[in-house]
């Protein structure tokens, strides 16, 4: 029966999948892969914040860095996507390994800063390196695959629908690979750093180590994001991957969904995507009503919406417990 | 029971007459036309967006007044289906595919960044049932982009128009450069811009770079004022411009600045640079008080500013006469084409579309080849020279 209920947010995840795919309605599916793109990132997140509490504000670096690397792969040398998606990930975990030793050496508000001058120099980097990344006006030709597969199994990944499928096959990938890392040693290592470094250390784990992977997890999760942004919406500028537009954002899907939850990225992501788009009203409104949605909502459920089911079932018990002391009085 | 049947009877009858009165008065309403609105109304980008927004209203208004849209045999009421782009790209993409979606022709208007622009560009490129009328963005289009057209002034008019405008003031063989590296548009024409100051005869001495925002400009003046400068063209936003015009008077430039900006007066009185803007003049599309002043299409202008005043309770914005225009434009054509869902034939209207035939345009618009409002789908404007006399900017000429 556990078996049973673990699997069934899959389940439901695969069918709710599915059944955006089957509507062929652009808008949704258009929706349903900016909901995927920022679940990715918040997953990769996940493992620096998530799990070793590390405040990494700079993930749209990554996140532009992968964007980047896809534009000039299929606009300057007409290269096909996997390129970009085999080569941009393993960038960034290498920019990553390289900068994290450094850059972990602080930790608080002192690496968030660090972090955030990550972000900053990216974006400077983006606009003012206009030969290369076409500065403010950014760059635009990048082409979707084209057909994948055999016959009735192939995918045209030119047209909307199809860039959806790569997109939730990349996406539910990354949440299995998350799924069992978060029942492996390696995550629990990084909770031990996030409690306590030092005592960590003391049981002979090099926690400088376990902090860069998680780092460098993180660098190429994000990567992966931006190569898809480039290919989804097929025109990249420096705005969103700035420090609002993707590193703030990606925290607030992350704390809003569940810090160290596995499901917590895609509820943040399908709320916080999907929230702006079912809300029909003045925008000014809109924001308002947003803002105050997102201010219940960390209120009532500080640990994340992944937490609602345990919150409802613990207040359930403590009803049903009160209850029961009542009759017995 | 038989109580029950006959009510049944009266309710089915009721039902009917309901049915037929509100078919009758549907035929006999006029039919509604639904014209699609891309804007910025949240984000950085609706300090303009709003008034961009606002004269596209303010048109619809005016359209639906004059009786409605005459197209064939229907008339129709115009209505607006808004849509903020929180000056995003995704929210911008998300938009389109949402007014693609319903599955109809799509109509569209507005559009103000060149980062939401071209993010949609691609989905509609090719497409054979959308029309956009670009009202914003730096982009540059092309025939290539069937779908757009943009009535409203492209930055490489104002690169042309500034060497235009110096070549033609006395003694000038030195130029300092000086341009906001946020300003997509600006920074990809600054090589036509030495380009053309190089065909021109003139040197660029000096070339420095600010960001949108910035409050120190000593360095990148410093540096330009070392090549010894006959003029300074400084190219930004007007907050940014007057800030950056105060300082070049500070170091001891007493020279000639030529800046692309619409500055206004609340840009130089937060500057506190009423005394530097001497020897100061703004090259920009002219707004409402640069017609009326300027004694250019002065009664439409004014007709326009009073109306939209009225409406908003506030001048109109930098972007509110190409948008008015625009949407006119649009409608002409529409009328002009006898249909409101064949894409095709709306679009060959408006590619041979002139200016005489939208007489609601207000900018100096230059008619292209046969008095035609579009060149590879971009129009053409007049720039204003303005100066700043006694508080205020005048206008002191036009650029054609």
């Amino acid at each position: 029966m556990h078996r049973l209920t673990a699997f069934l947010p899959w389940l439901l995840l695969l069918a709710a999948m599915a059944a955006v795919l089957a509507t062929g309605n652009g808008y949704y599916v258009t929706v349903a892969m900016l909901m995927m793109l920022w679940a990715i990132l918040a997953l990769g997140l996940n493992f620096i914040l998530g799990y070793a509490g590390y405040f990494h504000l700079g993930l749209g670096a990554f996140y532009g860095l992968g964007a980047y690397g896809a534009a000039a792969f299929s606009a300057s040398y007409q290269m096909p996507m996997i390129v970009a998606l085999l080569v941009m990930p393993a960038a960034g975990a290498l920019i990553s390994v390289v900068i994290g030793p450094l850059m972990l050496r602080t930790r608080d508000l002192h690496f968030a800063v660090a972090t955030l001058a990550l972000g900053m120099i990216v974006s400077d980097v983006t606009n003012n390196w206009v030969a290369v990344t076409g500065g403010p006006m950014g760059m635009g030709g990048i082409s979707r695959p084209g057909q994948i597969g055999i016959g009735a199994l192939s995918i045209d990944g030119a047209t909307t629908s199809g860039m959806f499928i790569i997109t939730a096959a990349i996406f539910l990938a990354l949440m299995i690979v998350a799924a069992i890392a978060r029942r492996s040693d390696f995550v629990l290592i990084l909770r031990g750093i996030k409690s306590d470094d030092m005592m960590t250390r003391s049981l002979g784990f090099s926690t400088t180590r376990y902090k860069v992977a998680a780092f460098a997890i993180a660098g190429a999760i994000a990567s992966v994001g931006g190569v898809l942004y480039a290919h989804i919406v097929q025109y990249i500028s420096p705005e969103p991957f700035t420090f609002f537009a993707a590193s703030f954002q990606a925290f607030v899907v992350l704390a809003v969904g569940g810090l160290g939850s596995l499901w917590g990225p895609v509820l943040g992501s399908v709320l916080l995507t999907g929230l702006p788009e079912i809300l029909e009203m003045d925008p000014h409104v809109k924001l308002l009503v947003y803002g105050a949605v997102l201010l219940i909502v960390t209120i009532v459920l500080p640990r994340g919406l992944a937490s609602m089911g345990r919150v409802l079932s613990a207040r359930a018990r403590a009803s049903a417990n009160a209850k029961t002391k009542e009759k017995q009085t | 029971m038989n109580y029950m049947k006959s009510f049944r009877h009266f309710a089915i009858a009721a039902g009917f007459a309901a049915a037929t009165l509100a078919s009758a008065g549907t035929a006999a309403a006029q039919e509604t036309l639904t014209i699609y609105d891309l804007e910025s109304l949240t984000g950085p980008g609706q300090t303009v967006g709003v008034a961009q927004a606002n004269a596209v209203k303010l048109a619809v208004e005016h359209i639906n007044e004059a009786g409605g849209l005459k197209v064939g045999d229907t008339t129709y009421t115009v209505e607006l289906d808004t849509h903020d782009d929180r000056s995003q790209a995704t929210a911008g993409v998300t938009a389109v595919q949402k007014m693609i979606s319903y599955g109809k022709p799509v109509l569209m208007v507005g559009s103000l960044s060149s980062a939401v622009t071209g993010a949609y560009l691609p989905i509609v490129r090719e497409r054979e049932d959308f029309i956009s009328i670009v009202m914003g963005a730096a982009l540059f289009f092309t025939e290539e982009d069937k779908a757009i057209y943009h009535p409203r002034v492209a930055v490489a008019q104002y690169t042309e128009s500034t060497v235009t405008f110096i070549k033609g003031q006395e003694g000038i063989k030195r130029v300092g450069v000086l341009t906001d590296n946020k300003h997509g548009g600006f920074v990809q024409q600054t090589p036509r811009l030495k380009e053309l100051f190089g065909e021109a005869g003139m040197e660029v001495v000096g070339e420095e770079e600010f960001s949108f925002g910035a409050t120190q400009f000593g360095p990148q003046l410093t540096a330009i004022l070392r090549g010894n400068p006959d003029v300074i063209n400084i190219r930004g936003y007007g907050s940014d411009v007057a800030r950056a015009i105060k300082q070049a008077r500070d170091l001891g430039y007493t020279g000639l600045i030529v800046s692309s900006s619409g500055i206004v007066a609340k840009d130089v009185i937060e500057a506190q640079a009423d005394a530097a803007m001497t020897n100061a003049r703004d090259l920009f599309v002219p707004l409402a008080g640069d017609l009326i002043e300027g004694g250019r299409n002065a009664e439409k202008a004014k007709a326009f500013a009073d109306a939209y005043k009225a409406k908003f309770g506030e001048e109109s914005g930098a972007t509110s006469l190409s948008a008015y225009g625009g949407f006119f434009i649009l409608a002409r054509a529409i009328e002009k084409a006898g249909t409101v869902d064949d894409i095709p034939a709306i679009r060959k209207v408006l590619d041979d579309i002139t200016v005489a035939e939208v007489s609601e345009i207000i900018e100096p618009m230059i008619p292209q080849e046969g008095g035609r409002a579009f060149r590879e789908h971009q129009s053409y404007f007049a720039l204003v020279v303005r100066e700043w006399r006694d508080g205020r900017f005048v206008p002191v000429g036009f650029v054609d």
